[in-house]
């Protein structure tokens, strides 16, 4: 949602996060004052309780249409185990704990059309938001996030395909730059076809065959 | 003991079974295991390698088995007709828009002791594409195999409450404008 | 002379090539072909049967295991257990019975083999449940070793 008067005109009620924090207006289709704060926002661990979601709610009063943003109270969630650490990762110890199957987790990290948000809003630390969006990515291509797309430009509709689409997980690189491999090479010496992302590969296990990622 | 009185027994041991495997969501590899342990009768404690006692596998929803990595662009079938020029080398993919059925056909098929019982015991095996069985093959079956790997769930199909019970993470900053 | 048996007697008459010859072709006359009556052909031919015959007295008995372990998988993957840990478990309660037994008993005697598997199975987690902090074992097995003074 890029401009909230847009959204006054599709009529849909929607969780917005908005830097405004009482937006009032009325029906007057001037472009709101998009305001985003220019400066990182890095003390914000433990500092704000309530997380500053806002309710877009319409009201109409006659000829005037108020739109107003109301700010959504926050469930209490349970205090993270280590408070302390500066990445949510790590405040949580969930170091090498999550793969690509943790939606909840991962949808977390990302914005509504399924692209990562910055790690300086996350507070992700450089190795985790790596192997978050290596996550990430695994899940769209598995189609684990099938929500989270770009949306499509107003009154497109998509071609329909011949073939459904093909089931995959674990799937390292996009799909237009892989090459099938006519050759394989002599018995010592396959190529191999990658699964799986070796940033990925100190995660927990509990058997004992160790992780797997040349097939 | 007369042969009259365990000739049940005997049909209970003897008696061909057929197995269920769903392939949706599953890697060909996986199910290709399951058939053959049970193409070749090796689930049974009788089991010799000239006796001929594999059991029937019925394999459906084949057109919607899972490749890990990218297998489907990668992974190359070959085959050649004897002919010169008859090298033809085929991916997963056009291999699976050709016949649905051909890479479970083909895994199970690798699988398999090569000896002269091979092509008999692939005669046991049945596999379809979609989930609608003919009904002589339902009158068969009798038991259904577990899936070997567990399906993810989609974000949508969580509901509501196991979202929320989700801790957060994270908090959002008051001003940032989230899209 | 001496003719202590009656072979000996009967081989006193006629040339030595010729019991030779004769004592080879016994060895050969099952044999396809010219190889069952022609020495220099059979010669070969009873050479490398021999020779066969020793790798496969060998063979067999590494065959023979290798069938009764893949019964005794199929049978004790029918008690949920895989046979690694059938076989180790067996040891750790240091019952003493065979992959041939086992497998025999596998297939004639199913209720033993459940028998052995279930020892198996209470020996195998025994370290989960005194764990979880029952130190007992399930009624009517008895998978630990009995501690002689």
């Amino acid at each position: 949602m890029k401009v909230v008067s847009n959204m006054a005109a599709l009529g849909i009620i929607k969780y917005v996060r908005t830097t405004f924090c009482a937006v009032q207006c009325a029906l007057t289709r001037n472009t709101l004052p998009v305001r985003l704060s220019s400066l990182p926002q890095l003390s914000f661990f433990g500092c704000t309780p309530n997380r500053g979601i806002r309710q877009v709610v319409e009201k109409q009063e006659g000829k005037t249409t108020v739109i107003e943003g109301v700010t959504v109270p926050t469930p209490e969630s349970p205090q993270p185990p280590n408070p302390t650490a500066k990445c949510p990762i790590y405040q949580w110890n969930l170091q090498n704990k999550y793969t690509y199957t943790d939606v909840l987790l991962l949808s977390q990290f990302i914005r509504s059309d399924g692209g990562m948000l910055p790690r300086r809003i996350t507070g992700l630390c450089a190795q985790e938001h790596n192997k978050i969006a290596i996550c990430v990515q695994m899940a769209h291509r598995a189609g684990l996030l099938p929500n989270h797309r770009p949306r499509l430009p107003e009154g497109h509709t998509p071609k329909p395909k011949p073939n459904p689409p093909l089931n995959r997980y674990l799937t390292r690189y996009s799909l237009k730059s892989v090459k099938p491999i006519y050759r394989k090479g002599l018995k010592w010496c396959k190529v191999r076809m990658p699964v799986g992302h070796p940033a990925l590969k100190n995660n927990v296990r509990y058997s004992l065959k160790p992780i797997y990622t040349k097939h | 003991m007369s042969s009259f009185s365990r000739s049940a027994q005997q049909w209970a041991t003897f008696g061909r079974s057929w197995y269920l495997i769903d392939a949706r969501m599953q890697p060909p590899g996986k199910i290709a295991v399951m058939c053959s342990v049970r193409l070749q009768g090796k689930h049974k404690p009788i089991y010799h390698a000239l006796s001929d006692i594999g059991d029937h596998v019925v394999v459906m929803n084949t057109r919607h088995i899972v490749f890990s990595g990218n297998k489907w662009e990668q992974k190359v079938y070959s085959s050649h007709s004897g002919y010169p020029g008859g090298f033809k080398q085929l991916t997963a993919v056009q291999m699976h828009q050709k016949d649905p059925t051909a890479i479970v056909k083909l895994a199970v098929y690798g699988m398999l002791p090569k000896n002269l019982h091979r092509r008999t015991m692939m005669q046991r095996l049945h596999l379809f594409t979609d989930d609608v069985l003919p009904d002589d093959v339902l009158r068969n079956l009798t038991e259904q195999l577990p899936q070997p790997r567990v399906i993810p769930r989609k974000l949508s199909e969580y509901t509501q409450e196991e979202c929320d019970a989700f801790p957060r993470l994270w908090t959002t900053p008051e001003d940032y404008r989230m899209e | 002379m001496v003719f202590l048996t009656l072979p000996c007697w009967i081989r006193n008459r006629g040339p030595d090539r010729y019991w030779k010859v004769q004592e080879l072709l016994k060895n050969a006359r099952h044999f396809r072909g010219r190889k069952n009556r022609c020495y220099s052909l059979a010669v070969r031919a009873v050479r490398r049967a021999f020779v066969y015959a020793s790798k496969a007295r060998k063979a067999k008995r590494r065959n023979m295991r290798m069938l009764w372990i893949s019964r005794i998988a199929a049978a004790s993957r029918e008690h949920g257990m895989k046979y690694p840990v059938l076989i180790y478990n067996l040891v750790k309660s240091s019952v003493q019975v065979n992959r041939r037994i086992l497998s025999d008993l596998a297939i004639t005697e199913p209720r033993t083999f459940q028998a052995l598997a279930t020892l198996a199975q209470a020996r195998r987690e025994e370290g989960l449940r005194a764990a979880l902090g029952d130190d007992r074992e399930p009624p009517g097995v008895f998978s630990r070793i009995p501690q002689l003074q």
